[in-house]
């Protein structure tokens, strides 16, 4: 199967090594840990979630009392990333994932 | 409160070790062991520097056996895994030489029991000559001590440290937004020495200099705080 990659894949490529290490995990942390911007993070862990790779894990409670989603990988497919292209292509068993539409939970 | 990875004096240690390692002269093993206390970083750390670095990260499990060690491996190393074990130790060697990458073993205390699984490391930093780090908890360097030739090879062994009063004043320079009076970092070290709790005691001392609009914070008021 061939699939045109787009040019971010560096950064997905590092926030799929961190989650995949890491138990639960939030946004937050993996942008400071991977050094990419929360949106681009955050973005890319809905991606996962809307292809079922990764599900919400409870909350957890920051510093100033505010709640964030924890979230947990499922799906551990291997270490190549996988990469948004109106579905999901993983290239680690070379399939696509059908992105169903969730409501936002985020 | 400002979102960036602090740079501890853990962290700091860890980095030149790297840059050590990566720089190593001919001669010089380029195995490196991590130890300290659960909850310190350690993991947190070494995948902040994989993220900037050519890293693969390898988390083991109690019942690894040498040939699940290696398939896991070679998996990590981007190869879909062969049967035999002497064709996963060729593809692990084939992947290493093609494109160097530092390999992190997490848990690697995990290993110890096993004189097979451990010198099997071993012999793959032998024969591709790429970094190797194995993480460990507190003690494991007693743990691995007991393998000599193992242990001649680390020639970088960092410790994680609790953190000092020294790394709460710079965790609260790089990360806090308000000034910190000295007496107020003292007392932060007093109350917490885990970086999750200093960072508990960071966004208190934001939000009292936020509503009583103060320029530096002193230790009478994170005291207030308690009543």
């Amino acid at each position: 199967m061939t699939v045109i990659l787009s040019k971010q894949q560096d950064n997905k490529e590092k926030i799929w090594k961190t989650i995949r290490a890491l138990r639960d995990f939030n946004v937050e942390e993996v942008s400071i840990v991977v050094n990419v911007a929360h949106s681009i993070v955050s973005r890319y862990i809905f991606q996962l979630y809307q292809a079922g790779y990764v599900r919400p894990a409870g909350k957890c409670k920051e510093g100033n009392g505010r709640k964030r989603q924890l979230w947990r990988l499922v799906k551990n497919t291997g270490p190549k990333a996988p990469l948004p292209c109106r579905c999901l292509y993983d290239p680690n068993i070379d399939d696509l994932a059908a992105v169903k539409e969730v409501k936002d939970v985020a | 409160m400002k979102k960036v990875f602090a740079r501890t004096s853990n962290v700091n240690s860890f980095v030149s070790a790297m840059t050590r390692l990566l720089k190593r002269e001919d001669g010089i093993p380029g195995m490196s062991l991590l130890f300290g206390e659960p909850g310190l970083g350690k993991t947190r750390t070494t995948l902040w520097w994989c993220a900037q670095n050519d890293g693969v990260f390898i988390r083991t499990k109690k019942l690894m056996t040498g040939r699940w060690l290696l398939e896991e491996i070679v998996a990590e190393l981007g190869e879909a895994p062969m049967r035999r074990t002497s064709e996963l130790f060729r593809q692990a060697v084939d992947q290493l030489l093609e494109r160097p990458r530092t390999l992190f073993v997490d848990e690697a205390d995990y290993l110890a029991h096993d004189a097979r699984v451990i010198e099997t490391l071993r012999d793959l930093h032998d024969t591709t000559g790429t970094p190797l780090v194995l993480i460990g908890m507190d003690q494991a360097d007693k743990k691995l001590m007991r393998f000599k030739h193992l242990y001649d090879r680390f020639s970088e062994i960092v410790r994680f440290a609790p953190l000092s009063a020294a790394d709460v004043k710079s965790v609260a320079e790089q990360m806090c937004e308000v000034k910190l009076a000295d007496d107020a970092v003292s007392y932060i070290h007093g109350q917490a020495n885990r970086f999750r709790r200093v960072v508990v005691w960071l966004y208190k001392a934001e939000s009292i200099a936020k509503a009583n609009s103060l320029k530096e914070v002193t230790t009478a008021h994170l005291q207030g705080v308690k009543k």
